[in-house]
């Protein structure tokens, strides 16, 4: 790679422009004529019938042109993948706080936020659930979903558990024989953890925009990471063939999971209005409505069970995990069965058991968050590593360093391991924090330690695809399924296109975000898009260039084969003076054969179905990538507060297309990783968020993040054979191994351990007036 | 947010005459920070504003040795940070006006506005009660002068009648060797509400080990901010050594009474810190 | 009831009719098609919504639209454009310190705001001004360094 012209080059993002000036266009700035404004009436109670719905006030406020109400939405349970919701109540039965029930449309939001205030509903409170241990029950006190056996899902298969009658999914694993392996142990240790309910707070709220055009194609404009799958909802609730709907995705302001799917329903309900009414409605949510029904990451309990010998290797390893979905359970499904391979991603060993479970509640609803999983279940098992290294008396790196992967390497699943970059990444991120040189601890008041912990992350495999097309003046054209949501992918997929044909990615010009015109891609999730849609672009340009050549070639005399492109010049490879500009392929824009020169690829890996009961197979994800973090603290002996003094953080995301914008991940990571380890909770009482601002949740602020001399991120790139250019993907796992990493290190400050997140100075100080001894 | 009819008059009458008008339907707006969150939230729903942002005559601030600070009611949060005199002769108040919010609240968030909002976790309501401070109200009966103890009566509500409207706030000049300070416990950033927080105006003797008077104030541990008195008693009057200190913060932590069920802290937590903070802010009393 | 505001925006003179419920913010977005102005909260906290007014760094969805009367407001979009970027504009494209973007048009005035008034800050007086901005992107680390380079350079 060190001819490459633009690949592995710290290209100026290139919609950099746009957002500086604040040109960039987000959803809720596209303006409309006629527009109307809808307003959500939510449920008051956790779990209700709806014995009656009362919209004669309402309706006679002058400016409210429509009502939708659960009887107006169609009777088919949707979802991105397991599809267990209405649109609306249809069944009569609210299942949390805040579930959408009514849809109040008019000529501005204050008068829809009026109108919905003389709505009246009659419920029947019924007995609502909130714990998911309870909720896991083969006798449970509340059933959530009663018709769970009859659902179906689009993505994953789905396998509920017949046991448990709340109980969504189960996932196992297993691989050789836990208890042959505990009685073969020196040591075995048992340890809960469990992290909290977060929210993504991507700072642009979800908002759509939905209208019928004149000739009846249903077309919404929305922040979403996965158009196609809306397209698909839409057709399954409208009974319209997919070239009748249309999917528009401007710039997105920060997806983090938040925006897959039909998340808070926003889509499908607009839509309804839209038909209803004949006219464009819009449906934005405010910040309160983000937080209380916009899905959150669900807590999860984790039990781990290690058995280990005294010399430092795992011998075994048991995991029982259950994950609170809440009401709804959709793309949590999902998460619920790929957490477990986290679990298997980073270590060597040889007995491996694995359970996860994923139950209904009446909380609102989770989904997809950053990380998808893996940093919950990451949470328990590095700060059990750390456990370990103690009780055996090993260094806490050097117990993961003894037992990583290998390339190779079969994991717990029976996956090959390939390109496993963690060893480098450990030892990245200790030099530079200093593992091993002791603290000098004579503050009186704050106590400093370090942490260290490992991760990773896998992407699964969803196919993609691409289409290029080289213009009469040689500017390339890319049409991509994938969405900017600040991830950069408009800027990597520049870089591979102008890398290509040797042009300059001013001579790129990038298409996307219109189902219409851009070919199926699924969209940014999983931390794929460099990889799938990154390799069917590359693909599709060489496609393209296939094409070129033959054309080119009877003009050249030679094969099509012995030819290349640069700076929009063909040429002979072995004589490039011999050469001509791509024009003179073309006459008036037309190419001498057929209407445009145009290549198309798709991107597939193909997977291994895994066996339903032991989860082995001989692939199940695409790849996985390596992380791993090193953080210094300071607590408070007398406040409990923990600051952040140094972090370090390294990714092995392959070859990076774009060093810096990796770097720029890595340090967005922090944040986040911080975020939710210290600051962020979602507080739920009976079933109601009581916080629901960013004053009451809190997200990290500038003053919250080490000075920057004390951060710093690091790529350790570990080709990939079948990445493009060698690249992986990196979004979800840079927050993977932070919250272990900093209970590790308030370990090493005070000789505490925090097993629940986040790691508050409040439950921080209880244990050190009762442990902690100067 | 609920439709209202908006009023911007140009001097004080008209202000009164609107608000003996309109009464419990109009709520006054000066920088609006506080306000326009509670009524997007549908916490109040006033008919109408009054924006007395145009009242330039009520923001001030002026200061002599007779007749001590004066600070308009509208006078910027940001205005009184960056103020020389009270940066040098209360340097307590500019204090906890750099510690409200950021700078982009504090540049149109006023003085009056966080009085009169009476949250107990205002930042210039305990700064200015530890400076004996007092307010001067206007209304349909003339002016009238109320301390600062007697000014918040519960969370949300002051003492300010109908009709009458809080034009400006007073501060007694302050004895030589005194010195104020205010610590605001946040567990995050800047825009947070404070878990607790602390103002103590001591005046010391000339070796700073004596304490001749103080006044503690605590907020956020209780409906309004309040003189922790008992605490006070423990220490005026006295030489000041690490036992006082530690019997100081004790008592003071005993006399705050937080409310159950916070989703900021528990009232363990909340009394602990009122503990710490006493004892750093007296011990950094003594010290310069 | 809809009011006469008169306002000055990025140097610009107009006169709007507005309800005096909607904020700065709408205004801005709605009336002027002003959209790098963004509302993230509509409370004041994610500070997205960030303009200069009279010369000081407000929140504009804080801001009643009747209160910006004869006031003077700069918006993103006053700072620079494609053909000339302002130096805070182009060191967030010179240090990728942009990701999203939502956040960014709050950040750029703020910076602005902050170098007017100080034009050699340390990195602890970057950062407490900034604390009324909200990034999830970034982690602020090239938001900060962008901003030191500007400094430099004054």
């Amino acid at each position: 790679m060190s001819n490459s012209i633009v690949i592995k080059k710290d290209i100026p993002r290139i919609d950099a422009i746009e957002k500086v000036t604040g040109v960039a266009k987000f959803t809720s700035d596209f303006k409309i004529p006629g527009l109307l404004y809808g307003f959500i009436v939510r449920s008051k109670y956790p779990h209700a019938k709806i014995i009656k719905i009362d919209i004669t006030k309402a309706q006679k406020v002058p400016g409210i042109r429509a009502i939708i109400q659960p009887e107006d939405v169609p009777n088919i349970r949707i979802g991105y993948d397991l599809c267990d919701s209405f649109v609306l109540p249809r069944d009569g039965i609210v299942r949390c706080v805040g579930e959408p029930i009514v849809l109040i449309v008019g000529d501005s939001i204050e008068i829809a936020e009026e109108a919905s205030e003389l709505v009246e509903i009659h419920y029947e409170k019924l007995p609502a659930i909130f714990d998911p241990e309870e909720a896991l029950s083969e006798k449970p006190s509340v059933i959530i979903h009663p018709d769970l056996s009859k659902y179906q899902s689009i993505i994953f298969p789905f396998s509920f558990e017949p046991k448990f009658p709340n109980c969504f999914q189960h996932f196992r694993i297993r691989q050789g024989d836990v208890e042959k392996g505990f009685k073969e142990s020196d040591l075995i240790l048992e340890n809960k953890f469990s992290t909290a309910r977060v929210s993504h707070c991507a700072l642009e709220p979800r908002v759509v925009d939905a209208w019928v055009e004149p000739d009846g194609t249903l077309t919404i404009r929305t922040a979403s990471q996965t158009p196609t799958s809306i397209q698909h909802t839409f057709a399954a609730l409208f009974g319209v063939p997919l070239t009748k709907i249309r999917v528009l995705v401007p710039y997105v302001g920060g997806g983090f999971g938040s925006k897959i799917g039909n998340d808070a329903m926003l889509e499908p309900i607009a839509m309804i209005a839209a038909i209803k009414t004949r006219r464009p409605v819009r449906i934005l949510h405010s910040r309160k409505e983000e937080f209380i029904f916009g899905r959150h990451r669900a807590d999860v309990v984790v039990y781990i069970k290690d058995g280990i010998k005294k010399d430092g290797r795992l011998i075994a390893r048991e995991i029982k995990a259950i994950l609170n979905a809440g009401m709804k359970a959709d793309v949590a499904h999902i998460v619920t069965r790929n957490m477990a391979f986290g679990a298997v991603g980073t270590y060597k060993i040889p007995n491996f058991k694995l359970d996860t479970y994923g139950v209904y509640t009446n909380n609102p609803p989770t989904g997809a968050f950053r990380g998808f999983g893996t940093p919950e279940i990451t949470w328990a098992i590095e700060q059990q590593m750390d456990i370990l290294a103690e009780k055996i008396g090993i260094d806490p790196l050097e117990l993961r360093l003894r037992n990583l992967l290998k390339e190779g390497e079969k994991d717990a699943c029976g996956q090959i391991t390939i390109s496993i970059g963690a060893k480098d990444c450990l030892k990245n991120v200790a030099n530079w924090i200093g593992w091993g040189v002791e603290n000098k601890n004579d503050n009186t008041e704050w106590k400093k330690g370090k942490g260290i912990a490992v991760g990773n992350k896998y992407t699964v495999s969803i196919p993609a695809s691409a289409t290029v097309k080289i213009h009469s003046d040689g500017t390339i054209e890319v049409r991509h399924g994938s969405i900017e949501i600040g991830q950069g992918i408009d800027t990597v997929i520049t870089q591979i296109v102008a890398e290509e044909f040797g042009v300059s990615v001013n001579s790129v010009k990038i298409v996307r975000g219109d189902t219409s015109i851009c070919p199926p891609d699924h969209g940014p999730v999983s931390s794929r898009s460099t990889f799938f849609t990154g390799n069917a672009v590359r693909k599709a340009c060489q496609e393209a260039k296939k094409r070129l050549f033959e054309l080119a070639a009877p003009k050249f005399g030679v094969n099509p084969n012995q030819l290349n492109t640069s700076d929009g010049e063909i040429f002979i490879i072995s004589e490039p003076e011999k050469s001509i500009n791509i024009k003179e392929i073309f006459i008036h824009d037309i190419p001498f054969e057929g209407a445009e020169i145009i290549g198309t690829a798709n991107f597939i890996i193909p997977i291994v179905p895994e066996e339903p009961f032991t989860g082995q197979s001989d692939r199940i994800v695409a790849y996985y990538g390596h992380f791993a973090h090193a953080v210094e603290v300071a607590v408070n002996i007398y406040t409990g507060e923990i600051k952040i003094l140094r972090i370090a953080g390294c990714a092995d995301m392959g070859d990076p297309i774009n060093p810096s914008m990796a770097k720029a991940q890595i340090e967005g990571g922090f944040l986040m990783g911080i975020g939710t380890s210290l600051f962020e909770q979602i507080i739920l009482k009976d079933g109601i968020v009581l916080n629901s601002n960013f004053i009451d949740y809190k997200i990290p602020t500038p003053l919250e993040m080490p000075n920057n001399k004390n951060v710093i991120s690091i790529i350790s790139p570990h080709s990939h054979p079948e990445g493009p250019f060698g690249a992986k993907g990196l979004g979800e796992g840079v927050i993977v191994p932070i919250a272990p990493a900093i209970a590790n290190a308030v370990y090493n400050a005070v000789g505490i351990r925090i097993r629940d997140l986040p790691i508050t100075p409040e439950k921080l100080l209880k244990l050190i007036k009762k442990n902690y001894k100067n | 947010m609920k439709p209202f009819q908006y009023f911007s008059p140009n001097n004080i009458e008209e202000v009164i005459f609107l608000l003996m008008a309109y009464k419990e339907e109009a709520k006054i707006i000066a920088g609006g920070t506080d306000l326009v969150v509670q009524m997007r939230r549908g916490l109040i729903k006033p008919k109408y504003i009054i924006d007395i942002s145009n009242l330039k005559n009520l923001s001030y601030i002026r200061d002599d040795d007779k007749n001590g600070l004066k600070i308009g009611a509208i006078t910027t949060i940001r205005d009184i940070e960056k103020s020389n005199i009270i940066n040098s002769k209360y340097s307590i108040i500019s204090q906890a006006a750099s510690k409200l919010g950021s700078v982009a609240i504090r540049n149109i968030a006023t003085v009056g506005g966080n009085l009169c909002n009476a949250m107990p976790i205002a930042d210039m309501s305990q700064v200015l009660l530890a400076l004996s401070g007092r307010a001067k109200l206007v209304g349909p009966n003339g002016e009238r002068f109320v301390p600062l103890e007697k000014f918040f009566i519960d969370v949300g509500k002051t003492c300010i009648n109908i009709g009458e409207l809080l034009v400006e706030i007073q501060i007694p000049t302050p004895l030589p060797n005194s010195k104020g300070l205010y610590i605001k416990h946040l567990n995050r950033g800047s825009i947070d509400l404070p878990i607790v927080n602390v103002a103590i105006f001591i005046t010391l003797n000339e070796e700073k080990n004596f304490c001749k008077d103080i006044k503690i104030v605590l907020g956020s541990v209780a409906p309004t901010p309040i003189r922790a008195f008992k605490a006070e008693t423990v220490i005026k009057g006295n030489q000041i050594d690490d036992n006082i200190i530690e019997k100081t913060a004790e008592i003071a932590s005993e006399e705050a009474h937080p409310r159950p069920n916070s989703i900021r802290a528990s009232v363990e937590y909340k009394k602990e810190m009122i503990k710490v903070y006493i004892r750093k802010l007296i011990k950094e009393a003594i010290l310069h | 009831m809809k009011q006469l505001l008169k306002i000055k925006v990025n140097n610009q003179y107009y006169e709007i009719y507005i309800e005096p419920w909607k904020s700065l913010a709408d205004l801005l977005r709605d009336e002027l098609n002003l959209t790098g102005v963004k509302i993230g909260c509509n409370e004041g906290q994610c500070g997205s919504c960030s303009v200069i007014m009279d010369g000081k760094l407000v929140k504009s969805c804080l801001i009643l639209a009747p209160k910006a009367m004869g006031k003077e407001i700069i918006t993103i979009e006053g700072l620079g454009n494609f053909d000339q970027l302002h130096p805070i504009q182009k060191a967030f494209i010179d240090h990728f310190a942009v990701q999203c973007g939502f956040c960014t048009p709050g950040f750029i005035i703020a910076a602005k705001a902050l170098l007017d008034e100080n034009s050699n800050p340390t990195e602890d007086e970057i950062r407490r001004w900034l604390s009324g901005n909200l990034c999830r992107c970034t982690g602020y680390v090239r938001i900060i360094e962008a901003i030191k380079a500007v400094s430099k350079n004054k």
